[in-house]
C-alpha cells in the first residue's frame, strides 16, 4: 500500500523543497516508485532541483485542477537526474508533478480558487495510475486549504524547521494541527543548524519541546548552498553530512512502515 | 423564524451543498473529526471497516456517519458490500482581495510582455 508523505514548514526558506527532492531521490534509488507533487501553487520551485524549466513543462497541476487533463498527464519522469542505469538496476522510478510557472496561471488559481476534492482525487489517481510506493507532497509554507488537505491525507508528516525562534513557534502550531488531524507519524527535521551548535543538545531540546522524534539535524552547508538548487545533494555529495541526514529521514519513514 | 435562525439555516444549507473544507475539519467535535480523518486518509470506508479500525461500536460509527452525511461532509455509494463513505471536500474559495488587484496585475503583466 502506498504511503503519502507531506513535507511541510510553517515558514518559507527552511529548505523544504530541497529536502523533499533529496528524500524522493533516495527512496527511488532504494527501488521505490516515487511521485513528487508540487502543491506550492503560489510559489512553485521544486522542478528546478530536477533540472526542469518552463520549456520542459507542458501540462501542470493547474491544468488538472481546471479539468483540462488527467493527473497522470502532468507527471514527468525525472529519473535521468538520478542516473537511469542506477534506477533501472534497483527497479525504482521517480515522477514529478509540477505546478505552473506562468504568472497568469498562478493568479488564476488565486482568483478563482479550485475544487479541493479534485486535488484529493488527483492524489489517489496518481498513486493508482503510476503504481506508486510513495507520494511525496511538497507543500506551501504555513497553513492554507491545500496544506491542510495534504496533512489530512498523510501517513507521515515531515516538518522542517530552522533553529530560529519564529520557526519554533510556527512549528508548535503545525504539530498541533497534525495531531488534531490524527497523522499517524510526525517527524521533525531541523535544517540549517550552525556548525557552532551542539547538535545533540539541539535535537534533545526540539524533541522534548514538541514531544516528536527528530529524524535529523541537518547542517547549514556552503557546499549544499553552492549547488544553488540546480542539483541533488544526495547524488552530487553523497558522503556529506546533509546527505547522511536525509538518509536518516528516509530510514525513519521506512521504520514506521515496517512497524 | 428569527433572523439568527435564518442565518444559521442558510449557513448549514450552504455547507451541505459545498462539502467540508480541510480547515473546517479542525473545528469538528473530536469523535466526528476522528472518523472523517480516518475516512479521508483511507480514501473510502464502510461503517464496519471504520468501526473495526477505530475500535468504536458499529452503532456509534453508523450514527456519526449518518450525521456527517446529512451535513454534506460525506458522500455515500451503495456497493455489494454495503454503503461506502468518502469525504466530500468543498471548493477552495477565491482570495478575497480588493477589486482591481487582478486587473492591475493583468495590466502589469501585459506591459511586461509587450
Amino acid at each position: 500500500m502506498a504511503r503519502v508523505v507531506s513535507i511541510h514548514s510553517f515558514r518559507g526558506g527552511t529548505g523544504k523543497s530541497n529536502i523533499t527532492a533529496n528524500l524522493a531521490a533516495l527512496l527511488a534509488l532504494r527501488g521505490e516508485r516515487v511521485g513528487v507533487i508540487d502543491t506550492d501553487i503560489q510559489s512553485p520551485g521544486i522542478h528546478i532541483l530536477f533540472g526542469m524549466d518552463e520549456e520542459h513543462i507542458d501540462k501542470t497541476l493547474n491544468d488538472y485542477l481546471w479539468g483540462q487533463c488527467s493527473i497522470e498527464d502532468t507527471a514527468y519522469d525525472v529519473g535521468e537526474r538520478l542516473g537511469r542505469n542506477a534506477l533501472d538496476a534497483v527497479g525504482g522510478a521517480i515522477y514529478l508533478i509540477p505546478s505552473s510557472l506562468r504568472a497568469g496561471e498562478i493568479t488564476r488559481i488565486l482568483r478563482e480558487g479550485y475544487d479541493v476534492g479534485t486535488l484529493n482525487e488527483g492524489f489517489r489517481d496518481l498513486i493508482r495510475e503510476l503504481n506508486l510506493d510513495y507520494l511525496l507532497i511538497d507543500t506551501h509554507p504555513g497553513l492554507n486549504e491545500e496544506t491542510l488537505l495534504s496533512i489530512a491525507i498523510s501517513d507521515c508528516l515531515v516538518i522542517v524547521l530552522r533553529p530560529d525562534q519564529q520557526d519554533f513557534q510556527g512549528t508548535a502550531v503545525t504539530v498541533d494541527v497534525a495531531r488534531r488531524l490524527d497523522v499517524p507519524q510526525i517527524l521533525l527535521v531541523v535544517n540549517k543548524a550552525l556548525s557552532s551548535y551542539d547538535l545533540d543538545a539541539l535535537r534533545n531540546q526540539v524533541e522534548s519541546t514538541y514531544e516528536c522524534p527528530v529524524a535529523a539535524v541537518l547542517p547549514l552547508s556552503e557546499e549544499v548552498a553552492a549547488l544553488q538548487s540546480a542539483d541533488l545533494a544526495v547524488i552530487r555529495l553523497p558522503d556529506h553530512p546533509f546527505s547522511k541526514g536525509v538518509k536518516a529521514v528516509v530510514q525513519a519513514i521506512e521504520a514506521a512502515e515496517q512497524e | 423564524m428569527g433572523i439568527f435562525d435564518r442565518i444559521q439555516a442558510e449557513v448549514e444549507e450552504r455547507e451541505r451543498k459545498e462539502g467540508i473544507t480541510p480547515s473546517a475539519l479542525l473545528d469538528l467535535p473530536p469523535e466526528q473529526r476522528r472518523l472523517i480523518n480516518h475516512i479521508t486518509r483511507s480514501g473510502e470506508q464502510t461503517a464496519a471497516q471504520a468501526a473495526s479500525a477505530l475500535d468504536v461500536p458499529l452503532e456509534e460509527v453508523q450514527e456519526t456517519l449518518d450525521l456527517l452525511a446529512e451535513k454534506g461532509y460525506l458522500e455515500r455509494e451503495k456497493r455489494p458490500e454495503g454503503w461506502v463513505y468518502r469525504t466530500r471536500f468543498g471548493r477552495k474559495r477565491a482570495r478575497q482581495i480588493p477589486v482591481g488587484i487582478w486587473s492591475a496585475l493583468g495590466g502589469k503583466k501585459g506591459k511586461q510582455e509587450e
